[in-house]
């Protein structure tokens, strides 16, 4: 494949790329030509116009210095410090517009700690929210009893019960759990629990084995050899990546039963290779996780790196 | 091309008149980056649906400009959008199968390019809408970095990833 060409269309041309624009172009969108003496545009522009002016002037009103982006869906802002505690029956719903939107459901507390640009820190006590964001990664954090909650770009829901334990389900893209230097990466499709007294567990995939599921909650709470025994028996090879997450977790032998049955499932990059695994070297388990396409390393290296 | 390879300072120029209700300025906007919000849709819902929905991405980007502080995010912004449509979209539509490419009338210019349609959204979610821009909307590497905010070198990442995985796929097909 020629990289340059896919890049920027630069050197010889690509024969399977060219075919591949050839073939997809037909479907390319076309915009309607333009006015020439009268801005022809449909109804819905003009009316969406009208609507700009007057939300513009209403925000101008309504903005005040100690008020954060943050508002409720009836317009309300939020201000630093503020705590949204709903009801039994009803849930609330804010939302940000360069960052994102949040619903808060029915018996949940959630402080808004800190806002500002580039940094949105909440405070889930208890109870349950759905976060879509659409800032860049690294800038909504939502912290738990048991773990903070990082955004990678994502919509996911987080639960807190009353034991201060969590659960984190990822509809899209991908979300980090830490604590103390534990971390979990969680891609759409995955599930990851959280502990008060130990931190971030090992994520599963939702369609996941019961056996595989079972095994990584023992291991999550015990320790428990046979438990990693087992799991490595009920994984599938999608199931790697809960298997890159016992690598980081175990060491010695333990490890090395780990990356022997991982590379058993997957194809392992040069990079990620047995010895330096081992040797728990960062750069391999980066490019380990890479070959498994959840999304790039370099995500979070931005953020943090604590493995 | 309304924006050229430095777009940034055009960019914020067009969101700023366009908050102050200028209506060519939004034209301007919309001109430029459709083909970027039609690469998002494409990689999240069929063909059929993309363009009924690129009014929806636009309508709704229009309704809520005022709000969007920092001008120089808007690609950004507008794909978060995109995305946003796409998943309402899902969530209130019906099971319909897009329609196969032998039956007339199915808005289908040509039958091999659905089947890569398909291919390249079985990739993974970071892969496909950087695919999207690249093969179906005619944009490159360097134009899809500046129109989404995105780093140059996650869009190469992305491109090359994605690009190596829809090749294994396609020879898959074959």
């Amino acid at each position: 494949m020629n990289e340059r060409y896919l890049w920027d269309r630069g050197g010889p041309p690509d024969e399977e790329i060219v075919q591949l624009e050839r073939t997809l172009g037909t479907l390319r969108y076309c915009p309607p030509a333009p006015a020439r003496r009268r801005a022809r545009w449909p109804i819905w522009v003009a009316a969406a116009a009208a609507a700009v002016i007057c939300v513009g002037v209403i925000g101008s009103i309504l903005s005040r210095r100690q008020l954060t982006e943050w508002r409720f869906d009836n317009g309300r802002q939020i201000r630093t410090g503020q705590t949204i505690e709903t009801g039994a029956l009803q849930g609330a719903k804010i939302e940000a517009a360069d960052t994102g939107e949040v619903t808060v459901d029915p018996a949940s507390r959630l402080k808004l700690v800190r806002s500002r640009t580039g940094e949105h820190l909440f405070d889930l006590r208890r109870g349950t929210i759905h976060a879509f964001i659409w800032a860049p990664a690294g800038q909504f954090v939502v912290d738990t009893p048991s773990s903070k909650t990082v955004d990678l770009g994502c919509r996911y829901t987080l639960q807190v019960s009353s034991n201060g334990n969590g659960l984190l389900t990822v509809e899209m893209g991908l979300v980090a759990f830490e604590r103390d230097g534990v971390e979990s990466f969680i891609p759409a499709g995955a599930s990851c629990v959280t502990r008060r007294d130990r931190g971030p567990g090992t994520p599963y995939f939702g369609d996941a084995a019961p056996k595989l599921r079972t095994a990584l909650d023992r291991f999550d709470t015990s320790g428990d050899p046979a438990s990693l025994v087992d799991a490595l028996a009920a994984a599938r090879s999608r199931d790697a990546l809960s298997l890159w997450h016992l690598m980081t977790r175990t060491s010695g032998d333990k490890r090395a039963e780990v990356f022997d049955r991982m590379a058993s499932l997957v194809p392992l990059p040069a990079q990620a290779s047995r010895e330096l695994i081992l040797r728990g070297d960062s750069a391999a388990l980066d490019a380990a996780w890479d070959s498994l396409h959840f999304g790039d390393a370099a995500v979070w290296r931005k953020w943090k790196r604590q493995w | 091309m309304l924006l050229m390879p430095e777009p940034r300072e055009q960019v914020r120029f067009l969101v700023r008149a366009a908050q102050k209700g200028h209506r060519p300025a939004f034209e301007s906007l919309y001109r430029a980056f459709s083909g970027m919000v039609h690469g998002v849709l494409l990689a999240h819902v069929r063909y059929s649906d993309a363009e009924d929905l690129m009014q929806d991405v636009f309508l709704r980007a229009m309704q809520q400009l005022d709000r969007l502080r920092e001008p120089e995010a808007f690609g950004g912004w507008l794909c978060a959008i995109a995305r946003r449509v796409a998943f309402d979209y899902h969530r209130g539509a019906r099971a319909v199968d897009e329609l196969p490419p032998e039956i007339p009338g199915g808005d289908r210019p040509d039958g091999a390019a659905f089947e890569v349609l398909d291919r390249i959204r079985e990739l993974p979610e970071s892969y496909r809408e950087t695919l999207m821009m690249r093969l179906v909307e005619g944009m490159t590497g360097p134009e899809i970095a500046a129109r989404t905010g995105l780093t140059p070198e996650s869009v190469r990442v992305n491109l090359c990833r994605g690009m190596k995985l829809l090749r294994e796929r396609l020879e898959g097909m074959q």
